[in-house]
């Protein structure tokens, strides 16, 4: 499952507000505290501006260093990874980031080149954990899905791959070229040994870790606003949208009756699915800048809706990539279903993060200037204070708030709770893994997403890596 | 739809031309602009034969523009394919030139992943809106917007790079 947090102000509101846009009370006081986000807010006021000057024909001499790393995929994949691994030990230990990562086209008006960028600190600590450089970015690559045995794990978008836990390719639909494609790719696994890929629009294709591989007559609809619209349980059913408002599941050889809603979120049981009930509402405008929902629990196998949460909106903005299933998250026990981005119906001007309970449909907002972070072994929702400096976690289970032992710039937990990761209090580009209250790695790179396996024993961290736009890794803890 | 709503199959292709005489400076500003150089023309002039075969398909009126423009960006970026298969080097596009920015932003742009060159040059620098970006590159409207974001986050780093660089 994602996980999505958010530290800074998103750049597509640092991009709204150097374009005008006035900025919210949070926002201000971020920026206010921020050095960051203040820079970035300066740069992309001159660049705004820079891109409303003239556009002319003009002609720029172009290497095509891009397709550098994609023909490199030709590599035998264990050559690649190795390869790769060695350059992130050179680069963890003061050298240059690959080449390959670093498309070289001349930047610098004056000065012809673009400077070097200054080697990344080194990692304070000798790390014994070494990240796999995984071929696909963040932005070619939108889906991240571990299989329920945490196994292996597809990544889909303009292209999918299915990777063992070690990171070694094991079968793949390459990227598109060019980008421009009539194909949109979704994974999503039925269980351990079976996953799916649905390709928007029409088809959905089930793949055994064995070779076999059938194609349903289930007809794909995805991705809405509401998310691609292709779920599994992990225990051998499958939920497809097979339009905006309708869905069938697919287990044991047989595709269901058409439901009403669009598939979200399977419980961790595999018996309840979360659905969004209407499809998305977009307001028409860059102002409110958000789409919303309402969503519903339907029962499984019977497909029947068992709870309705009435009287909220379920909501995603505009500029942000995460369709609005991705800020969903059931709770470990299944019992309740976190949503970072809700609102009341009767106050639609202020969102935050709710707990939905499945079994009365009741919705119950964390406290005001507290934000959640996710999820707890516990089951009980690990919350920070909205405030600039980090301030200490608390938890929180519906009702009251206990003190929390992580550390005050936790991004993000392991299902099993041994493992937390944090930015350093002193770089916020650093990522720091702590394992039982100890240090064991940090990594130079701007986490901006993590998607733990379910035994908490790898993850992909989705990141920002010195003179890297984005990048994928794969870390093993084990 | 209803009847009054679709392209009437005996006016069709009169529709079509009309439109297509309508668009073609447009069509060709287009394919320019995402880099077909001096080829533009001849491509804006290419999507009327693909247009004919297809018009049936067509069923709103009103999106007309826009399909006539997805046409046209589609066969814009299999040029530029088969041109990347064969030779590499200067590269034709449109961009902003005259900047007080310190890096090239020509060549900013131009180091951009293609999806994000092309919804900024539409947006920005043809002025499309996002949905009319949308329509023309085959996306959502949300991933224009997200891909316009990521496009200048990029464009802010490598400036903040470089001034500190400096």
């Amino acid at each position: 499952m994602r996980r999505f947090w958010q530290r800074h102000i998103s750049e597509g509101d640092l991009a709204a507000l150097a374009d005008g846009g006035a900025a919210t009370a949070p926002q201000e006081s971020h920026l206010a505290g921020c050095p960051r986000c203040a820079e970035r807010l300066a740069a992309h006021r001159r660049i705004g501006r820079a891109l409303a000057t003239e556009w002319v024909n003009t002609t720029v001499s172009v290497p095509h260093a891009r397709t550098a790393p994609r023909a490199a995929l030709a590599l035998p994949v264990a050559a690649l990874a190795a390869v790769l691994a060695a350059a992130l030990v050179f680069r963890g230990i003061g050298g240059p980031a690959t080449p390959s990562q670093t498309p070289t086209v001349g930047l610098a008006s004056e000065t012809g080149s673009r400077p070097p960028t200054p080697p990344p600190t080194p990692s304070p600590l000798p790390s014994p954990v070494v990240p796999v450089e995984l071929p696909a970015d963040g932005l070619t690559m939108n889906s991240i899905h571990w299989s329920p045995d945490g196994k292996h794990v597809i990544y889909a978008g303009l292209g999918w791959e299915l990777l063992d836990d070690a990171g070694t390719l094991l079968k793949r639909v390459p990227l598109a070229t060019p980008h421009y494609v009539d194909v949109m790719y979704e994974g999503a696994w039925l269980d351990s040994s079976h996953y799916a890929i649905g390709a928007e629009p029409g088809t959905v294709t089930i793949y055994g870790l064995d070779g076999s591989e059938v194609q349903p007559p289930v007809v794909y609809r995805g991705h809405t606003v509401n998310g691609p619209g292709i779920v599994g349980n992990g225990r051998g059913a499958l939920s497809v949208a097979a339009a905006p408002t309708s869905f069938v599941v697919w287990a044991n050889g047989s595709a269901s009756k058409d439901v009403p809603g669009f598939p979200l979120r399977w419980s961790p049981d595999g018996t309840r699915l979360l659905v969004a009930t209407s499809s998305a509402q977009d307001p028409g405008s860059m102002a409110d800048g958000a789409w919303w929902d309402t969503v519903a629990l339907v029962s499984y196998p019977d497909l029947e809706q068992t709870a309705t949460f009435e009287g909220i909106q379920l909501v995603a903005n505009v500029d942000q990539g995460p369709s609005i299933g991705a800020f969903l998250e059931f709770s470990p026990d299944g019992r309740s279903v976190l949503s970072t981005g809700t609102r009341r119906q009767s106050a639609p001007g202020s969102t935050g993060a709710a707990i939905l309970d499945a079994a009365t449909g009741r919705t119950t907002f964390v406290p005001d200037k507290l934000g959640a972070i996710g999820w707890l072994p516990n089951s009980r929702l690990l919350v920070r204070p909205m405030t600039v400096a980090p301030g200490p976690l608390q938890e929180w289970d519906g009702s009251s708030l206990s003190p929390s032992d992580l550390p005050p710039t936790t991004l993000s937990v392991s299902p099993t709770g041994a493992l937390a990761v944090a930015a350093s209090t002193t770089d916020q580009n650093v990522i720091r893994f702590v394992v039982d209250g100890t240090t064991i790695m940090d990594l130079q790179e701007s986490a901006m997403e993590i998607d733990w396996s379910p035994d908490g024993s790898h993850l992909i961290l989705v990141g920002q890596p010195p003179d890297v736009a984005w990048a994928l890794s794969l870390i093993s803890l084990r | 739809m209803g009847v009054e709503g679709t392209l009437a199959s005996d006016g069709r292709q009169e529709d079509l031309d009309a439109a297509y005489q309508r668009h073609f400076a447009d069509l060709a500003r287009l394919c320019r602009a995402l880099g077909a150089g001096r080829d533009a023309e001849d491509l804006a002039q290419e999507v009327p034969i693909h247009a004919r075969a297809h018009v049936q398909d067509v069923r709103d009126p009103a999106r007309l523009e826009g399909w006539l423009r997805a046409i046209a960006v589609r066969k814009t970026y299999r040029l530029k394919a088969r041109r990347n298969s064969i030779r590499l080097g200067n590269e034709e596009m449109v961009a902003p030139v005259d900047t007080d920015l310190p890096i090239d932003l020509a060549a900013a742009i131009a180091r951009l992943p293609a999806r994000e060159r092309s919804v900024l040059t539409l947006v920005q620098g043809l002025g499309y809106s996002q949905a009319g970006a949308a329509e023309a590159l085959g996306i959502r409207r949300g991933t224009v917007a997200a891909t316009l974001a990521h496009a200048r986050a990029k464009i802010a780093t490598w400036l903040i790079d470089y001034e500190r660089g400096r």
